[in-house]
């Protein structure tokens, strides 16, 4: 569902990715973890078409998101860690753009359903100014999902969340797999990672340092002195643990 | 603390020009540059000249008027201080950046220091927008009394409207505050506001029917003479005292004027360190971190969406139904006043010509002035947009259907407005000398207006939005915009920029039609207008059209991290 082919993004002298690839299949979720400067948020960027690679490419369900750009974000949504919305648009109006950017002619009954399953209801017409920090995260993960796309990409999913709204988007993000979609999650937020995601992929200094489920992780040679938890495994493969033994 | 505070301040300018150095390594910002060094040699420099030259005119062939420019300015700023002290909006005192509020508010500085350095800061502004109008009018050179005079002079003026600006909403944010007690400093000013504005308009009232009597050419000076004597003498004393520099025909006087113009300068600075003291900085904060937060626009006011948006459909709607919510929604009085106030001045100021008694050609100048003016004010299409550019690439939507729908909102109220004042020009026509004597010839006219204004508009507003892609570092974005005196100079060079664009773009259209509109005009006369509008328009369609295709193209590989926000 998701191909990254050798992800390369430069900023000038520097390179926040560097030759990523990777591929993420129906049903999977994949948790992106790595230290701050890791090149995350960037390798989501590029995924989603808000920034285009320096070389390599990315498809979305057998599009690529530079040359193919329209149809590819058709079939995806991003959902940012800060929530990004029109200070002027109630939560419904919001969900009206989506609805006709995306072409969901039935959004009419899958509004009811979305704001109840992210406990939005009875706040249709508020604006965000409205709301909290935590409902706006919320109203973004709804325009987010309002089309039912095959592919979603979270970055820090959690941020601004109560507890309930912690474990309710923990549930939206296991149900969306289940029902077929390809996940990708961005966060600092380990256990939640080892908690959700079907696959752990680490990035350092750009690059990929480790993929795979956590137990295969646990069994690979050069980890397995970490041990079986994925902190260990994270501070390990990123040579954190090493930095600390040497200071 | 005054060297930390200065530090800062060399420190922002040392990296504010670092950086718009940097901005050159990319080449669309050098031709930009070049772009705009040759529109200041050709359009400031000669003009610069023209002045220089002896018996060109300048300042000093005014010397005979010299009275009459004092009084005209005085009274002029009296009328700015009263809609300072009128405009209905709540507009915060002081403008703090997130950072200051985070490094200074909770750091041992005293309320004191942290304005004088508000102030200071400010003033390097102040300066910019001096030097860039005296550029632009050629007046520094021109100024009888010398260049200084005039640099010193204007300061003098802007630092005092400046100042007057934070006072006044000062002693208004008093006036809201929740506090038990207004302080008497916001009653002893607002009194002087009163007693100084009755006295102006009683003074007229009491001397109506003598300047009522008056034939018109001969009524400005009259008006101008009441305001120089008598009690109006002496509420006008402070407006003319910062006038009076700037217009002084030698350097004695010159210097003569500087005493009591820094007299009411700093009168001024004493008023606005006391307001705030006696508002307590807290409440003044407050204020202004609620605005801050709002990313420097006001709370949207929950009014009905003007359509209903369908789930199919061209994708351009959705964003025209976007942003005319956005319209509707922040459109205020304030606002209509602040578009609407420089129209009818302007137009009345052009009307003033006009002895027909016609209100035609007031109204048909408040049109023109729309569609010239309006794609600047109007900003509610990408530079509104252009801080959510990270969500609206992820969109499935083309640049160039993305561009277009942004576009449109502002497009259609512009054009829908200079529509009705050519509807109401036109119906009060009848008794306009100038132009075609028939109803027919004068339809013809207001018909092709309507042609062409839609397409001017459109092609300006391209201009506008062009830049914000082209040139994000030099645009501000985003509700935040600069205000005030000190963003004039920027704001000067964008509108210059952007009318050089306009004629650029419009001269294909502007000599086909012209040949057209000549050639049927000796045949037909003026119904040969409207054809030759109709290919001005046309040709202007083509152009917009390739433009946004290649633009929506550029906007698609635009990447949101490279776009520095614009100071």
């Amino acid at each position: 569902m998701i191909v990254v082919d050798g992800l390369t993004k430069a900023y000038g002298s520097l390179q926040a990715v560097a030759g990523l690839s990777f591929s993420v299949a129906k049903g999977e979720v994949v948790g992106l973890i790595g230290p701050n400067g890791a090149g995350k948020t960037t390798t989501l960027k590029c995924m989603v078409g808000i920034q285009a690679p320096t070389s390599g490419s990315v498809r979305i369900d057998g599009r690529d998101i530079v040359t193919d750009a329209i149809e590819a974000k058709r079939r995806l949504a991003f959902m940012p860690d800060e929530p990004q919305l029109f200070e002027y648009l109630t939560v419904r109006e919001h969900l009206a753009l989506v609805a006709r950017l995306y072409r969901v002619t039935e959004y009419s009954a899958r509004i009811p359903l979305l704001l109840g399953e992210l406990e939005l209801s009875g706040k249709e017409g508020a604006l965000p100014g409205e709301l909290s920090r935590g409902m706006k995260q919320k109203l973004a993960i709804a325009c987010g999902l309002l089309h039912d796309p095959a592919v979603l990409l979270f970055d820090e999913p959690l941020t601004g969340l109560d507890p309930l709204g912690i474990r309710r988007m923990k549930e939206t993000i296991v149900a969306r797999a289940r029902a077929g979609a390809a996940v990708v999650v961005s966060s600092h937020l380990l256990h939640l990672v080892e908690e959700i995601c079907t696959r752990i992929l680490i990035l350092n200094k750009g690059t990929k340092v480790a993929d795979g489920t956590l137990e295969q992780l646990a069994a690979r040679a050069d980890l397995a002195a970490a041990g079986s938890g994925l902190e260990q495994i994270f501070l390990h493969a990123t040579g954190y643990d090493r930095d600390d033994g040497a200071s | 603390m005054t060297g930390a505070f200065l530090y800062l301040t060399a420190c922002s300018l040392k990296n504010r020009v670092l950086r718009r150095f940097r901005r050159l390594r990319e080449p669309r910002y050098v031709a930009g540059l070049i772009v705009g060094l040759l529109y200041l040699y050709w359009f400031v420099a000669r003009n610069q000249m023209r002045a220089a030259r002896p018996g060109g005119g300048g300042l000093a062939a005014l010397a005979p008027f010299a009275a009459n420019i004092v009084s005209g300015g005085a009274l002029l700023l009296w009328v700015v201080a009263l809609l300072v002290w009128l405009w209905p909006s709540a507009s915060k005192a002081w403008s703090f950046s997130g950072a200051e509020v985070q490094f200074f508010f909770t750091a041992p500085v005293s309320r004191r220091q942290l304005l004088n350095y508000k102030l200071l800061r400010s003033q390097l502004g102040l300066l910019f927008g001096v030097l860039i109008a005296s550029l632009f009018t050629g007046a520094a050179r021109a100024a009888a009394a010398g260049r200084w005079s005039f640099l010193l002079g204007g300061w003098l003026l802007f630092a005092t409207i400046f100042l007057h600006v934070l006072g006044a909403n000062l002693t208004k944010a008093s006036f809201r505050a929740p506090a038990a007690r207004v302080p008497w400093l916001a009653w002893a000013s607002a009194a002087a506001m009163v007693l100084v504005s009755g006295t102006v308009l009683g003074s007229y009232a009491v001397h109506a029917r003598a300047l009522v009597a008056k034939p018109p050419a001969e009524m400005l000076d009259a008006v101008l003479e009441v305001s120089r004597g008598g009690v109006m003498a002496v509420a006008l004393w402070p407006f003319t005292a910062i006038v009076a520099p700037i217009f002084s025909q030698v350097p004695a006087t010159f210097a003569r004027a500087l005493v009591p113009a820094f007299a009411v300068v700093a009168l001024h600075y004493w008023w606005v360190l006391q307001s705030d003291a006696q508002l307590e900085g807290a409440a003044a904060a407050a204020e202004l971190h609620g605005a801050r937060k709002r990313g420097g626009l006001p709370a949207p006011v929950l009014r009905a969406a003007p359509f209903t948006l369908a789930p199919e459909g061209r994708l351009e709607t959705a964003i025209l139904w976007k942003n005319m919510i956005q319209i509707g929604r922040y459109v205020s009085v304030t606002t209509l006043i602040r578009v609407l106030l420089p129209l009818i001045a302007l137009a009345f100021v052009i009307g003033l010509n006009n002895r027909g008694g016609s209100l035609a050609p007031f109204v048909l100048m408040m049109a023109v002035f729309l569609a010239i003016m309006g794609p600047y004010m109007f900003r509610n299409d990408l530079r509104m947009d252009m801080p959510l550019l990270p969500v609206l690439k992820t969109w499935p939507i083309s640049g160039r259907e993305l561009l277009l729908g942004e576009l449109l909102a502002p497009a259609f109220v512009l054009s829908a407005a200079v529509w009705f004042l050519l509807a109401v020009a036109f119906a009060l026509s009848r008794s306009w000398s100038v132009g075609p004597g028939d109803t027919l010839g004068r339809a013809v006219i207001a018909i092709s207006g309507a042609v062409l204004a839609p397409m001017l508009i459109a092609g300006q507003l391209l201009i506008q939005n062009a830049a914000v892609v082209l040139f994000p570092g030099w645009i501000a974005t985003g509700g935040a915009r600069p205000r005030g005196i000190e963003a004039m100079g920027q704001n000067m060079l964008m509108l210059a920029g952007t009318l050089l664009a306009l004629a650029v773009g419009v001269l294909p259209a502007a000599a086909a039609a012209a040949g057209l509109g000549f050639l049927l005009y000796a045949f037909i006369g003026w119904p040969g207008v409207l054809p030759a509008a109709l290919l001005f328009a046309g040709v202007l369609v083509v152009e917009v059209w390739l433009v946004l295709t290649w633009l929506g193209r550029v906007l698609e590989r635009t990447d949101p991290s490279q776009i520095e926000v614009a100071e």
